[in-house]
């Protein structure tokens, strides 16, 4: 397998936007800035700002990385359609990540060794974009299940028994929803919002995608709402 | 390369110079990379400066917005991210050009469904950063306003009449960024009372041109429709009168005699076929006087959008222009429906006045032609 040298990853999707250059093994350059939204103005010269502040021209990019989602669907597809148009530019793979894997990176292993850990994401409506990560000890999150959409009353059914550490940024609505079940819940010290710097070590450690495979798919979780366009028949 | 060098010697010396001649020639027009994902239709285009149009892919999102009614907004935003970078390799392989040879990119950046300008502005911003090329923010309007100019040798200025599903206004077309509102709709746009009135007859999603060919084989005489605006001093249109006077007609007649394309369908179609002909003519002969006096020509006018493309209403609007003392100007109606051409074409001419927009722009949902920037001494 060929090595990663160089790459960059973006995020989105959350409600944050940034981007991290990744080279031999560490971080050399790295933009966060949350907002809920703007992403749109503020990714593309954030990027430029990163590889100005690592002194890296693009084509020495090895590969690109971006967050895929569950967030925001106009975020999850700023990040993506950014991603995919570097990437089919520079003739360079592209790595998807999950959001949910992105904040279950941030999360110290002594914060939940022998706990599930569980990302916890915001979806803007009453149900909760959740996934379960086996505890730590393995050097790779191993997820438990595919992510889900979840109202916070089925949350503590829908999870694996056992205690649980939380991250993401909808942790607090999940804590209180998981008291209220008594289940042995804490919340990780890492910050909520998922962030290039963890996208970019994971898209590092994958394999590279094959010339020609896909580009990744969004993850939005939630199906479109169907309400027709101002313009359109009454 | 190498071994060929070696058995052909100076022959390929030869050819290689005019090989290479070649690429200068071709070179020495610019290429631009168009996308447009503002409504229901993703589109990438290759068009270079001589006016040759390399590559032009649309696919439709139809099937996918017809059990709606409409577009459904979230719907299309997905489809265009789906298909948008395939489409991109798609058009260059066509045009059997590399990101190497484009010297720009231009995406419509507004006015449109916002979810969908964002994955093609996104996209466009990318391609550009990654290849240092310069970037276009292009109003979807001014593509529009500008694809005669692509498809003849139409000069500044010309009367725009602008018609789609969006849209329907007059507009003097004097230069890139000065574009004068003359009139526009107070209510729905035209292609809009197109596709309601061709649902309320059953004519399914996007009924514009099914109504058109119904109306084909009908009687226009026969129901006596209104006429909004007509005869008005003010260039403005006017069309949910029209369309609740054709609901009215439908309730009265009831669905047994409208039902399979009857002959009462047929000739309500002509019946509102003629009325919106006969707006648009009203309007649009007016404003070649006032277009004569702001201008001091007596046109030609330009008719472009989506609406466009209805060829009964170009007969019309031909004569029009020719009772004015001068002609009509329409481009091939593929390219008055949506379509990257056009933005790709408007990349083009923001170029050669060494315009370009920055990364941070912010896509704009609502962004009247009016608002369009020009070069600083316009």
């Amino acid at each position: 397998m060929e090595q990663v040298r160089c790459l960059l990853a973006l995020e989105a999707a959350g409600a944050a936007c940034s981007a991290a250059l990744w080279r031999d093994g560490r971080i050399i350059a790295h933009r966060f800035a949350p907002m809920r939204r703007g992403q749109s103005e503020h990714l593309v010269p954030m990027i430029e700002d990163v590889m100005g502040a690592a002194d890296t021209a693009y084509d020495s990019l090895d590969a690109l990385a971006v967050t895929v989602g569950p967030g925001g669907f106009t975020g999850v597809r700023i990040g993506l359609a950014t991603a995919r148009g570097l990437a089919l530019a520079l003739h360079r793979p592209l790595i998807g990540i999950s959001n949910f894997e992105s904040v279950a990176a941030a999360v110290p292993a002594s914060e939940h060794t022998g706990r599930i850990l569980v990302a916890v994401l915001e979806s803007k409506r009453r149900e909760l974009y959740v996934q379960a990560f086996a505890p730590s000890g393995d050097d790779e999150l191993r997820p438990l299940a595919p992510g889900a959409a979840v109202p916070p009353d089925e949350l503590d059914a829908w999870l694996p028994a056992g205690p649980v550490t939380l991250a993401g940024d909808a942790a607090p609505a999940a804590m209180a929803a998981l008291q209220a079940a008594q289940r042995d819940a804490y919340p990780a010290s890492s910050p909520g919002l998922a962030d290039a710097v963890q996208v970019a070590t994971l898209a590092a450690a994958r394999p590279l995608p094959l010339p020609g495979s896909d580009m990744p798919q969004p993850l939005y979780l939630r199906a479109p709402d169907v309400t027709p366009a101002p313009t359109g028949v009454p | 390369m190498g071994k060929l060098g070696g058995k052909l010697g100076g022959n390929l010396a030869f050819k290689s110079g005019g090989q290479h001649r070649a690429r200068a020639l071709v070179s020495a027009a610019m290429i631009v990379l168009g996308i447009e994902t503002s409504c229901d239709d993703t589109a990438v285009a290759l068009v270079d400066s001589e006016r040759h149009i390399r590559a032009n892919l649309v696919l439709a999102q139809l099937d996918e917005h017809r059990p709606y009614g409409g577009v459904v907004p979230e719907i299309a935003a997905r489809s265009h991210l789906d298909h948008l970078d395939t489409l991109v390799t798609r058009a260059m392989a066509e045009a059997g050009l590399d990101f190497d040879d484009i010297d720009a990119v231009a995406a419509t950046a507004g006015p449109g469904l916002i979810g969908g300008v964002f994955v093609g502005v996104m996209t466009g911003k990318a391609i550009a950063a990654a290849r240092s090329l310069p970037f276009l923010a292009i109003n979807h309007l001014e593509g529009h306003a500008l694809t005669v100019r692509l498809t003849s040798d139409a000069e500044f200025p010309y009367l725009l009449l602008l018609v789609s599903g969006g849209h329907c206004q007059l507009v003097a077309v004097e230069g890139i960024g000065r574009y004068h509102r003359l009139g526009t709709t107070i209510d729905d746009a035209v292609g809009e009372c197109f596709d309601k009135c061709a649902k309320m007859l059953g004519l399914g999603y996007p009924g514009g041109p099914a109504l058109e060919r119904l109306a084909q084989g009908g009687d226009p005489a026969r129901f006596d429709l209104p006429r909004p605006m007509m005869g008005r001093d003010t260039l403005d249109f006017s069309f949910s009168g029209l369309k609740t006077a054709v609901r009215h007609r439908i309730v009265d007649i009831g669905p047994d005699e409208l039902r399979g394309e009857s002959q009462t369908a047929r000739d309500l179609a002509a019946s509102f076929h003629a009325a919106v002909a006969d707006v648009l003519a009203d309007r649009c002969a007016r404003a070649l006087t006032v277009f004569q006096t702001r201008c001091g020509r007596s046109g030609p006018l330009v008719v472009a959008g989506g609406v466009a493309a209805n060829q009964t209403l170009r007969a019309r609007l031909s004569e029009v222009a020719a009772a004015g003392g001068t002609h009509l100007i329409a481009p091939p109606p593929a390219l008055c429906t949506d379509n990257a051409a056009m933005i790709a074409w408007a990349g083009i001419e923001r170029r050669r006045l060494d315009l370009r927009d920055p990364l941070d722009f912010a896509p704009r949902p609502r962004w009247p032609l009016g608002e369009v920037g020009g070069p600083v001494s316009a």
